[in-house]
């Protein structure tokens, strides 16, 4: 084989050319060789030469090939038509979005501790903590959480310090993977989950049970809006007054898509306002990158107990001009260490950012339209499917936004699932708790003629 | 030679995006639904939404600019070095942004059937068996979306553990005094009680100090190393024998992994767990903040704890699936299966590099770093606190403590200085135990020209403070803000546009 760029491909990357890095050491350091450098770790367990990874190296145009061979392994989303919901979605992200957040002075910036030369990241945050404020209809929004689900247990730990309480009563069916998510976060430090049982033949939990679950020793009540099936509760109002007669937290989950149409959690007297904004700007990336939305009321006390990092609006001390710096900080754990509020330090920046930009590109109108077009193509194919012998729409007479359930006339979901996917469709996904129902989500992407599709290759392989 | 850039960063006056309102402009308009006339609103009046939020209406153009004028106003990687300690601001290379946005990866939806997302699920398993193979672990979760996810991730594994064997009163977790604040925190997050370990003159953990915190209460260490001085634990092997005889187990914070990776095994040295940023050491994005990730690699001792779903390799079948058939596992740590896009570009980081390049990395940046070293440690009013035979690995700190008595300007000052010369701040005040500290990561992408740049910048800049302190009241100058006021706005938070308006009414 050639010496030179074929023994390493990977020299691109490095700032410093063999020569000069043998020029370095000897002449400045004052070694013979690198290794010498590394004489202080014990020699029983230093390698002799690199591991062998099963990858790699490979020049730039091999990377590029191999990486469209695995694409390839993967089901085309123009071939595959997916009916998947629960506050993550496929969607379509502008070009001039794509473009503008490639500025490297954006996407390879750090964390903005120094802010005189991080303006832009800051502004952009700011602008995000203020369009959020005006879905969520609350007044403080936090620059991001990892997702939905580690915000919920952010919230419910919030409420925790606030009340000095430590039981929180889930108001809603949630997803496996959340409570999971809630447990992890919680049951360390002695928290309860107290989960009322649903009602019969209901999407929701239990009236009875949810006001017994309720009592002067519950931190928070959590309610998704819309819950793990898809549907929304009525009472959403009555269970935050329920909440708060006993002084405790009203925490509402959110699909952030869903504001467009649905009232602000603040209208219903919610405390904090959690959710998911992956889908407002961010592609789906198979469930990460997402956005964790935090939100919740000002208060001069409170605002010292809230997890994450927050962006403020100053002034520019020469000038008076406006200018923007991370705030509050001495709640965080680079400050307070082991009684900081949270130990988040990297969080979700660059995807909020994105949201930023996308909410800023849709304006009140196409908020709107996009929120109603989702809940009309679901409303659509509800209908249709409603006339289909072999589905059961579930719950029919409930309002939803963009998910709901049915339940397909097959006993082999496995082999139902498969065939539908060699026809081009994900027909939902089995609920958690009962996988003969699945939940059906719809996105900007779906056309009519895909839903009608959709309905004529269901009644094909149902039959 | 390599006189300062004193040039000046851009600075627009950018309005809040939100102030531009009510004009009937549209950019993004959505796809519309071909039957939506023919389709009823089903939502009740008690939960549907009044008034519209108030976004802004802007042309695409207008958009375009206000996001290109602010990134003008933001350094990042691609304009200049960002010597962060402990941050590893290494080069993102761009083959990576292109490979993440190929649309069968970025479109995946996290709950497609696993035969439809084959090239993702085995882009993961094979950076699962990259890291494993570099670090020596047996066990791997990708689920954590950040390092300190990852510690709480591992902290809760070793909790599992524990309970596991009835070692309920294990309540203390050991931390040096030298760790990253999100040690303490994630540890306090998972219930335990720290118990701060002081480090020895060199700067490494003191044996005695340790001998005496370690009991029947320990549930475990976490350790960074090489740490936060940049210096390696030399005693590790005794230190972590000592830990694993008291019956706790062991924690790395991963976040220095660019400084041994390809060299040595954290396995081999008895880890039981540690965590690695993907967005440090495997090139991907910091984002301005994020999204990062925080993978967990644990041995044996702690693999039945791993998060779920794990990514299991059929051969027979050549197929990948999600496995969630492990009872003992902590669970649910992230509500999908991590930071999948961030995943995608580390692998394809680690598939350039291979084993041999991520070798070479390591080594080129603790050669980068005791070349800064030497540098910067020769410029008179810096010293080294720590002992400058000790060769550093990626990172290395430096104390202004000689400069700040002699003439007033300290680490702060130094660093809004060196923004005005078009290098981003090293790390500052940070390790805790180092007075008027500067922690230096140069990385391996950064050239020997521009170490020089560095090093000659901080040169000029305590010049400037022997002859010219007055710079340091107002500096930085030549950057998009001035300094702000911090001050003023911790005591009156302004956290949105809205706030902004509502108190400049009361005005």
């Amino acid at each position: 084989m050639r010496r030179g760029a074929l023994e390493k491909p990977y020299s691109p990357y490095l700032g410093v050319s063999s020569e000069e890095l043998d020029q370095m050491l000897q002449e400045t350091i004052g070694v013979n060789n690198a290794l010498e450098l590394f004489s202080d770790i014990p020699d029983d367990v230093i390698l002799k030469e690199a591991p062998k990874l099963p990858v790699g190296p490979m020049t730039e145009a091999e990377v590029a090939e191999f990486f469209e061979e695995l694409a390839r392994l993967n089901k085309s989303p123009r071939k595959l038509i997916s009916f998947l919901g629960g506050g993550v979605r496929q969607i379509y992200v502008p070009a001039f979005l794509d473009e503008v957040i490639r500025r490297g002075e954006l996407y390879t910036a750090y964390t903005a501790y120094q802010p005189e030369v991080a303006q832009g990241m800051l502004q952009l945050l700011f602008e995000y903590q203020s369009l959020m404020a005006e879905l969520t209809g609350m007044n403080v929004v936090n620059a991001s959480m990892y997702d939905w689900s580690t915000a919920a247990g952010e919230a419910a730990l919030m409420s925790v310090r606030l009340t000095r309480r430590k039981k929180i009563v889930i108001a809603s069916p949630i997803s496996l993977a959340r409570r999971g998510v809630l447990q992890n976060y919680l049951e360390p430090q002695g928290i309860k989950i107290v989960e009322p049982a649903l009602g019969e033949n209901s999407p929701f939990v239990d009236q009875d049970e949810l006001e017994k679950a309720i009592d002067n020793q519950t931190a928070a009540v959590y309610l998704e809006m819309p819950n793990a099936l898809g549907y929304l509760d009525h009472r959403a109002h009555e269970i935050g007054e329920i909440a708060h007669q006993v002084d405790a937290k009203f925490i509402v989950g959110v699909d952030a898509l869903s504001l467009g149409l649905l009232k602000p959690p603040a209208k219903y007297g919610a405390d904090i306002v959690v959710g998911e904004g992956q889908s407002l700007g961010n592609a789906p990336n198979y469930g990460g990158p997402l956005l964790g939305i935090f939100a919740f009321n000002y208060d001069k006390k409170d605002i010292r107990r809230a997890p994450g990092k927050l962006i403020g609006m100053t002034k520019q001390e020469k000038t008076g001009e406006k200018g923007f710096t991370i705030t509050l900080q001495a709640r965080e754990q680079h400050i307070r260490r082991a009684k900081a509020t949270s130990n988040i330090c990297t969080n979700e920046s660059l995807t909020a950012a994105i949201s930023a930009i996308y909410l800023s590109a849709l304006g009140p109108k196409g908020f709107k339209e996009l929120s109603l077009g989702l809940h009309k193509r679901a409303q659509y194919l509800k209908k249709k499917l409603q006339d289909l012998e072999m589905v059961q729409v579930m719950f029919p007479q409930t309002p939803f936004f963009a998910d709901f359930t049915v339940r397909y006339g097959t006993n082999d979901q496995k082999e139902f699932i498969h065939a539908m996917v060699e026809k081009g469709f994900v027909p939902g996904h089995p609920w958690d708790f009962d996988p003969s129902l699945f939940i059906l989500g719809v996105s900007e992407l779906h056309t009519k003629q895909h839903l009608d599709h959709f309905v004529a290759t269901l009644k094909e392989v149902l039959q | 030679m390599n006189r300062p850039d004193l040039t000046h960063q851009a600075r627009w006056n950018v309005p809040l995006i939100t102030e531009i309102r009510e004009t009937g402009k549209r950019c993004y308009i959505p796809r519309p639904f071909e039957a939506e006339d023919e389709t009823e609103v089903a939502i009740p009046e008690n939960l549907r939404r009044k008034d519209d939020p108030r976004l802004p209406e802007v042309s695409e153009l207008e958009l375009v600019r206000h996001v290109v004028r602010l990134s003008q106003m933001n350094y990042g990687v691609d304009l200049g070095p960002i010597p962060l300690g402990s941050c590893t601001m290494k080069y993102n290379p761009k083959i990576n942004e292109a490979i993440a946005r190929i649309p069968e990866f970025a479109l995946a939806h996290p709950l497609q059937p696993e035969e439809t997302v084959q090239g993702t699920l085995k882009a993961m398993w094979l950076l699962e068996e990259s890291l494993k193979e570099l670090t020596g672990f047996s066990g791997i979760s990708l689920q954590p979306a950040a390092g300190a996810h990852g510690e709480l991730t591992g902290v809760l594994m070793i909790r599992a553990y524990h309970r596991s064997r009835g070692a309920d009163d294990r309540d203390e977790i050991l931390i040096p005094d030298s760790a990253h604040g999100t040690n303490p925190a994630s540890a306090a997050m998972a219930g335990y009680k720290v118990v701060e370990i002081p480090s020895n003159e060199e700067g490494r953990i003191d044996l005695e100090a340790l001998e005496a915190a370690l009991s029947e209460k320990t549930a475990g260490m976490m350790i960074t190393n090489p740490n936060t001085l940049g210096i390696f634990e030399t005693n590790i092997l005794k230190i972590n024998e000592m830990i694993h005889e008291a019956g706790g187990l062991i924690y790395l914070d991963g976040a220095n992994f660019n400084g041994i990776m390809g060299v040595v095994k954290p396995a081999d040295m008895g880890f039981d767990v540690m965590h690695i940023n993907l967005h440090k050491t495997f090139s991907t994005p910091h984002g301005g903040g994020g999204p990062g990730s925080g993978v967990v690699l644990v041995n044996q001792k702690l693999e039945p704890y791993l998060p779920v779903p794990r990514i299991k390799y059929d051969k027979k079948r050549d197929f990948y699936n999600l496995s969630y058939d492990y009872p003992e596992s902590i669970g649910k740590i992230h509500g999908y299966y991590g930071n999948v896009g961030v995943i995608i570009r580390a692998l394809a980081y680690i598939a350039r590099m291979g084993g041999t390049g991520l070798r070479d990395a390591c080594i080129t940046s603790v050669v980068n770093a005791n070349y800064l070293m030497k540098k910067v440690s020769a410029v008179e009013g810096l010293e080294l606190p720590q002992d400058p035979a000790i060769p550093r690995k990626h990172e290395f700190v430096a104390s202004s403590v000689p400069l700040e008595k002699k003439t007033g300007v300290n680490t702060l000052k130094i660093a809004k200085r060196l923004l005005d010369y078009k290098i981003h701040a090293p790390t500052i005040y940070f390790p805790l135990i180092v007075h008027e500290a500067l922690m230096v990561e140069p990385t391996e992408s950064e050239s020997k020209k521009t170490l020089d740049e560095i090093a000659e910048a901080f040169k000029q800049i305590i010049k400037e403070a022997k002859e010219n302190p007055e710079i340091f009241e107002s500096a930085p100058t030549t950057t998009a803000s001035y300094k702000l006021d911090e001050l003023s706005l911790a005591k009156k938070p302004i956290l949105t546009a809205k706030m902004a308006d509502d108190l400049e009414k009361t005005h």
